[in-house]
């Protein structure tokens, strides 16, 4: 998996995440009325992985969805130390942010492996001219563009499936393939939203690993989810959301002894206990 | 790194790439699809179609195919629903009319090449600005586009001619040839439609069709997933307003006229019964829904006043008990047969 | 002055149908989620059932008018059990197509069943003319002011504050909830069908006294009613209406003063444009249906 060029100054794993991979500042999502994430300020660090964790409605995915471009946001976020506009998706992809969501987003009508490959970053010949009138060029992209995808189904565990009808897929694999399409588009900063909801534990314990094996000292992953130790076990530091509020960030021991957590969110154990 | 699993029933009559194989589209050999098409349609249907009025009959059909194949490209491929093919069938038709008035019959070439040029940039235009609507506003805003069309096109008689209806548009001709009999100008229009044809087959085998097929299914994730759902979404567009363009033209100098009347709101609806009735998963379907269009008020003469009545009838009917149109209908004919055979052979060893 | 409030008044007139048309269309939008393209051709259709009545049976004006309203509240329930509740399991482009298939073949059916030679329908006011300062104003157009004005008042009303405007509304946001809720959708979305169904017919016999009746007339209607949907905000009834008297006006002042002829171009290019600037549409479409 080819990522961005490594910071100066970035540390692995073992010294403890590096530079300030995202800054976001005052983030602030409203609809209609209704204040989603109420000012929420967060650094994601290289290395890094973040859970984030929350009663339903606190505003976990819309947090997600301001640091995609899907929603309008006020705010400022900054990406490897340069300003990125909010509300537009495809902004966000350039600067490397890859979303895995809530549902599984599959496309049918494609195979699992063009479903992988429409994220790729090598976007050479793709278009009406590469159709048309450059074929041969056209042709040896796509050959480095199914290279690429064929690695990311590998590191997410269902490279049989490759070229494969994506509509017989289970929810797992579904799931799976979201991961690996984002997988492809060689991101900075990878974020998950209830990537473990609706897998048994086995299929809970095998995304841990995948998840586990894609960390290198460059990408900052967030994750968002319900199942508390599936979060322990993978972030470094957790963000407490309630109500579109940021109520705690630490790292996990921490966070779990904090009384305001306890109050704000162990009251609803008996809700994500559940999931 | 894996081996690719492929889908059994390809089989590879080229040489075997030992490079990272391809997905499956591109293995599908469509190509020889297309050159069958053609080869057939030349043998046959020369022979078979004689009177004149069903030659007119099958050069209409090539005619709307390639509109049809358009709305195809801009519909079932990209997603987005345009009322306005027809309109860009009446500016293609005007223009290349235009062209041969002005600068001679034996320009008409030329005239086409006018005709695919002009929709093709006034569509990239409409779909530039219309890049941030969602679909029904797309929808609305292209029958805004037809509907001032209608109106102003009989207003600009330099272009149109008098009340919009042009007259005496020149037969094709080809360099110093020119096809006056049905069957003469079968052969071009086969051709033309043979080019539109693998025009289609190029663009299913590219990156174009999964960015269009991700732009039409989820939009916005696929956005996401940095996929130019605006740029594939307009280059589709202007590529089927261009086909309707060609079309229009085409139609023009088949029967001489090219009027409003003609080429009202109701025949951007026939279209969109065409490429349903055949089936909107592939370009194949316009070419069939084109046929039974031209086809069956023919069979209905006697229902002649009845005609809107039976198409309406038959778009309600196709669109509740055959969503995949006929294709589908005979696709699920073959899978049926398949799998009985399947058994019948698994019952007898 | 006496050609500025003759046209005044033709425009709001015209506004006032073209509310009845896009209120009874959005309705249905917001109630079942349908877009009912067969809309406007059922404003056609009420206004030559209430032509035929008046042909066949010799009845007044107005006995022909609530006759036609009733038979277009039951073809609105005929339309919604064949193009819509066998479609309510399939994507939500299915059952627009659908509501196209009826639109061409109730067009058809007019055509055959009345002949395409326009018609021309009688109403109570029809021979009285009012003067002001030198414009004669046809009642018709102040007929149709009050009855559109009465009527959506009266939508409006029950919309906001009856229990079956609430049942809709419930049944807009959410379905699944409502349907647990024990809101019965099945008659609700038949009321909601015959309902608009009723509005359209009232739309098409208030202003065909004033032009010649022709099979495609109300299809046109529908049309510039898109426009002024559009306009005014898909999003909701007042909005709609604003919209239907601003496309009204522009197409009558507009047209009358400038660029007569292209007149009824006019809505459709403003329309275009208000697209162009404000993509969502004035108001957004999707995020809630109310």
């Amino acid at each position: 998996m080819t990522t961005a060029p490594v910071p100066t100054g970035a540390t692995g794993l073992d010294g403890g995440p590096g530079p300030a991979l995202l800054e976001a500042q005052g983030i602030s999502v409203s609809f209609g009325g209704v204040r989603a994430v109420r000012d929420v300020s967060v650094t994601l660090r290289h290395g890094e992985c973040l859970g984030v964790v929350g009663p339903n409605g606190s505003g976990k995915s819309t947090l997600l969805n301001a640091f995609s471009g899907i929603v309008e946001a006020s705010g400022t976020v900054t990406v490897a130390g340069t300003p990125m506009r909010l509300g537009r998706p495809r902004v966000a992809y350039d600067q490397g942010i890859c979303r895995v969501f809530q549902a599984p987003q599959t496309y049918e009508s494609l195979s699992c492996l063009e479903n992988v490959m429409m994220s790729s970053r090598n976007k050479r010949w793709s278009g009406f001219l590469g159709s048309m009138l450059g074929r041969p060029a056209m042709r040896n992209n796509e050959r480095d563009r199914v290279e690429r995808a064929r690695s990311a189904l590998t590191v997410c565990g269902i490279a049989s499936r490759d070229d494969g009808p994506s509509a017989t897929l289970t929810y797992g694999q579904r799931r799976l393939l979201d991961l690996a399409r984002a997988v492809n588009a060689a991101p900075r900063i990878l974020l998950l939203d209830e990537p473990s909801a609706g897998l048994n534990d086995a299929e809970t314990r095998i995304l841990g690993e995948i998840l586990t094996n894609l960390k290198t000292p460059e990408l900052g992953i967030v994750v968002v989810d319900h199942k508390i130790d599936f979060i322990d076990r993978l972030s470094s530091r957790v963000l407490v959301m309630e109500q579109g509020l940021a109520v705690a960030d630490g790292p996990p021991g921490d966070i779990w002894k904090d009384q305001r957590v306890i109050d704000a969110y162990l009251g609803r154990a008996a809700d994500s206990a559940q999931h | 790194m894996t081996t690719a699993q492929t889908s059994p029933e390809v089989p590879k009559l080229l040489a075997d790439r030992s490079l990272p194989k391809l997905p499956g589209v591109y293995r599908q050999h469509q190509i020889i699809g297309v050159a069958i098409f053609a080869v057939a349609a030349c043998l046959i249907l020369p022979r078979v179609v004689t009177s004149l009025s069903d030659q007119s009959l099958m050069n209409q059909w090539t005619a709307y195919s390639i509109a049809a194949i358009g709305f195809y490209w801009i519909f079932g491929l990209a997603g987005r629903f345009a009322f306005c093919q027809t309109f860009m069938m009446l500016l293609g038709g005007y223009i290349s009319a235009w062209v041969t008035r002005e600068l001679g019959p034996q320009w008409f070439l030329l005239g086409l090449v006018a005709a695919i040029a002009a929709t093709a940039v006034f569509a990239a235009l409409i779909g530039l600005a219309t890049a941030r609507t969602g679909e029904f506003y797309f929808a609305i805003a292209t029958l805004a586009v037809t509907e001032v069309g209608l109106i102003v096109f009989p207003k600009l008689t330099s272009l149109t001619g008098a009340d919009g209806q042009t007259i005496g548009i020149s037969p094709p001709q080809i360099g110093g040839t020119v096809l006056l009999t049905g069957e003469d100008v079968f052969w071009l229009f086969i051709g033309l439609l043979t080019l539109v044809l693998v025009v289609a087959v190029l663009l299913e085998r590219s990156p174009l069709r999964r960015d269009a097929i991700a732009a039409r299914d989820n939009g916005p994730v696929a956005r996401t997933a940095g996929v130019p759902v605006v740029k594939t979404q307009i280059t589709l567009f202007a590529l089927g307003s261009a086909a309707g363009g060609l079309s229009g033209a085409m139609i023009g100098h088949l029967t001489g006229t090219i009027s409003t009347d003609s080429f009202g709101l109701s025949l951007s609806i026939g279209i969109f019964l065409m490429l349903l009735l055949g089936g909107s998963d592939s370009y194949w379907g316009p070419v069939l829904g084109a046929a039974f269009y031209v086809v069956i008020p023919q069979v209905l003469t006697s229902l002649q006043a009845y005609e809107t009545i039976v198409y309406g009838g038959l778009l309600l009917v196709v669109v509740i008990l055959l969503p995949h149109g006929l294709i589908g209908v005979g696709r699920s004919v073959m899978v049926t047969g398949r799998h009985l055979w399947q058994r019948r052979t698994a019952a007898s060893s | 002055m006496s050609t500025l409030i003759s046209l005044l008044a033709s425009g709001i007139s015209l506004g006032g149908v073209l509310a009845l048309v896009s209120v009874g269309f959005l309705l249905l939008y917001k109630a079942t989620g349908v877009l009912n393209f067969a809309h406007g051709d059922l404003v056609t259709l009420g206004a030559y059932v209430a032509i035929w009545v008046i042909a066949e049976w010799g009845l007044p004006s107005v006995a022909a008018y609530a006759l036609a309203l009733i038979a277009l509240f039951l073809v609105g329930v005929i339309v919604e059990r064949i193009a819509y509740a066998p479609l309510r399991k399939r994507p939500p482009l299915v059952a627009v197509i659908a509501t196209l298939a009826a639109a061409i073949m109730i067009e058809g059916l007019i055509a055959v069943w009345q002949g395409a030679n326009p018609k021309s329908l009688a109403s109570p006011v029809q021979n009285v003319i009012f003067t002001i300062d030198g414009a004669r104003i046809p009642a018709q157009e102040v007929l149709i002011v009050v009855a559109a004005v009465v009527v959506l008042a009266a939508v409006l009303f029950v919309f906001e504050k009856t229990s079956f405007g609430r049942q809709v509304r419930a049944m807009a946001a959410d379905p699944e909830m409502a349907q647990l809720n024990g809101v019965a959708m099945r008659t609700l979305s038949m009321l909601a069908f015959g309902l608009s169904a009723a509005l359209a017919c009232l739309a098409g016999v208030l202003i065909a006294p004033l032009n010649e009746v022709t099979p495609t007339f109300g299809f046109t209607l529908m049309i510039s009613g898109f426009a002024a949907a559009v306009l005014g905000g898909f999003g909701s009834i007042g909005g709609v209406i604003l919209g239907s008297i601003v496309v009204g006006l522009v197409q009558n002042l507009l047209g009358g003063y400038v660029l007569q002829g292209y007149a009824e171009a006019l809505p459709f290019i403003l329309m275009f444009l208000v697209l162009v600037v404000r993509p969502e549409g004035l108001l957004v479409l999707k995020s809630s249906r109310l």
